[in-house]
């Protein structure tokens, strides 16, 4: 099993070699591996050697030149070959990044109706998709109350927080939905909760927010199983009253423990 | 087994600190000789640059060899690849890559002089400042030395570190010797007078070996002896010998790649102090270890094993030091061949 990374140069390379290190696997970059006759390889001192599990910490667009983005430089080619005919397995499957699309947030109450057939046991937090005329009317006339997030946006960029914005920012923002509504999402601003961090000037409260994480594979009856990893990651967003906690933006990070169920 | 990439990482930065520290130590003494000097301070300076091999890059910035432009070029200057600045941050890169094969000690160990480098200022690179860096520099490179062999698993990574920290360290007395032998000492009559002595005992000086020639020898210096407890003696760490021997030793780990035992790892620990100690086998009669790398290193060894100094120097010293120093390039690309 390896841990595939971008490589030193990314801002979650810290966070992914200290992964590597707790779960005493390899940190591999993408031309530490190759795919031979259908089977996925690391090249190593003593020649090469079989990865049955390749944990994939790069964006969806990369992981195979010869499946997507030609260009990616960080990629293995012919790894997706390898992984259709059975001989490995991504975690992190290429595809799960649909779930990073914003716009999926808004349907999520219905999916579960549609698919499960239960009604959700947690509340979603309210999203407005401005492709939905309804929706985006809403959101221009509560634009200043909101925050306003690119439905393929990531690392925190590209966002509004209505509430902390001036008026230009907000005036920009209107634009962008009247000239691109499917693109965006709204919902309205969260208060996080805060926790005591050590910053510069002393220990102070910042906003945190909690990143659990689940498993989705074939459970040991062959099902579909999605247990919760009894632990998970809080981010921490470090300038005082930022609510935005990507690491890219800054954001730290912090231990985190379930003590009971 | 490591990644290919994690052992080319490893040798790079084990390269590189040993680079840093040679060069703080070659520096340094030039700078401690700084008595007024009969042969011309010009060619003190000239055989700075020369030993640390670096002749082309600097004569392509800077048209004399004196105090200032030696020190910005072989400490500061960041696009001279063996500068001390620019070794240190090569380090610091090749261990970042590297992290989760390196304790947190070896990390810590690379990554502060790092971030000390960031916060040098113009006066640290002054013939008042300098002894502080260079220094400093030593500490940190044994500081290094110290939090590898405290800290470090004894398997492939360790084995690489070592290798490197080795064949780079043998390279450097080469150099050293060499650049003394034929820049200072160009006329056969001259062996042996006042001068020589004091220029030796700076070359002593530069790899902390003067008291060891006095324990060895208990005699007058020169250049015969300096030559051989530099070049043969297995006693003396930095010696083209004990470096031989002990990265001969590391690429047989390497090579056979078995954790080992307690006693392999005794051997480990101890093979920087006895190269002769490990000149059989742990591994005797498996053939494993063999391989062109391996046969290459040993051949090596033994013709050290068999060399006297008399015939070093009968043959000529120059000549001798430039084959060492091929033969260890030729063992390097072998390494690079059969591994990366």
């Amino acid at each position: 099993m390896v841990l595939l990374t971008p490589g030193p140069f990314i801002s979650a390379y810290y966070e992914q070699s200290f992964q590597a290190d707790e779960m005493g696997i390899e940190l591999v970059e993408g031309p530490d591996l190759m795919v031979d006759d259908g089977y996925v390889h690391k090249r190593t001192t003593r020649g090469l050697r079989r990865v049955d599990v390749v944990y994939r910490r790069i964006d969806d667009a990369f992981p195979d030149p010869l499946a997507f983005r030609a260009d990616s430089m960080s990629g293995v080619p012919r790894l997706m070959a390898a992984k259709s005919l059975g001989n490995v397995t991504i975690v992190d499957a290429v595809g799960t990044g649909i779930a990073d699309d914003k716009a999926v947030h808004r349907y999520v109450p219905q999916m579960i109706r549609f698919f499960l057939a239960e009604e959700p046991l947690l509340e979603n937090g309210p999203t407005w998709q401005c492709g939905n005329v309804d929706d985006c009317s809403h959101v221009l006339d509560r634009l200043p109350e909101l925050v306003v997030k690119d439905v393929n946006g990531s690392g925190g960029y590209g966002l509004l927080v209505g509430p902390h914005s001036s008026r230009e920012t907000i005036a920009e923002f209107h634009r962008k939905i009247v000239s691109a509504p499917g693109r965006l999402i709204a919902q309205p601003t969260l208060s996080l909760s805060k926790c005591p961090t050590f910053v510069e000037s002393g220990v102070a409260p910042r906003h945190v927010d909690l990143r659990p994480y689940a498993l989705c594979g074939n459970g040991h009856d062959g099902n579909i199983d999605v247990p919760l990893v009894p632990g998970a990651l809080t981010r921490v967003a470090l300038p005082a009253g930022s609510l935005v906690v990507n690491s890219r933006q800054g954001g730290g990070t912090k231990d985190t423990r379930a003590v009971d169920q | 087994m490591v990644l290919s990439r994690t052992a080319d990482n490893l040798f790079w930065m084990a390269r590189y600190i040993e680079r840093a520290e040679s060069m703080a130590r070659d520096v340094g003494r030039r700078m401690a000789s700084l008595l007024p000097d009969p042969v011309g301070a010009a060619s003190e300076w000239a055989s700075t640059i020369e030993a640390a091999g670096r002749e082309a890059s600097f004569q392509a910035r800077f048209d004399v060899a004196n105090e200032a432009s030696v020190i910005r070029h072989l400490v500061r200057y960041a696009n001279n690849p063996s500068s001390i600045v620019a070794s240190l941050g090569t380090v610091r890169s090749n261990a970042r890559a590297v992290r989760t094969a390196l304790s947190a000690d070896v990390w810590d160990a690379v990554n502060s002089p790092w971030l000390e480098t960031q916060a040098l200022r113009d006066e640290d690179f002054t013939t008042e400042g300098l002894p502080r860096i260079l220094d400093w520099v030593k500490e940190r490179s044994q500081r290094f030395g110290g939090a590898v062999a405290n800290t470090m698993l004894r398997r492939d990574a360790y084995w690489w570190v070592r290798l490197r920290t080795l064949l780079e360290r043998a390279e450097n007395t080469a150099r050293l010797v060499d650049v003394k032998y034929h820049v200072l000492l160009p006329r056969a009559e001259g062996v042996g007078g006042l001068h020589d002595d004091f220029q030796w005992a700076t070359v002593l000086r530069a790899v902390s070996a003067l008291r060891a020639e006095h324990w060895v020898y208990h005699d007058r210096l020169d250049a015969l002896r300096v030559a051989e407890l530099l070049i043969l003696r297995s006693e003396m760490p930095r010696s083209l010998r004990s470096c031989t021997s002990q990265a001969r030793y590391y690429l047989w780990r390497i090579r056979d790649g078995s954790p080992g035992t307690t006693s392999t790892a005794f051997i480990d620990d101890t093979a920087d102090m006895a190269a002769d100690d490990i000149s059989v086998t742990p591994f005797a009669g498996s053939g494993s270890h063999q391989s062109p790398s391996v046969a290459m290193a040993l051949a090596l060894e033994e013709s050290l094993q068999r060399t006297t100094v008399e015939e070093i120097f009968a043959e000529a010293l120059h000549e001798y030091l430039t084959e060492f120093t091929s033969a260890t390039n030729e063992i390097g690309f072998e390494i690079r061949r059969e591994y990366l």
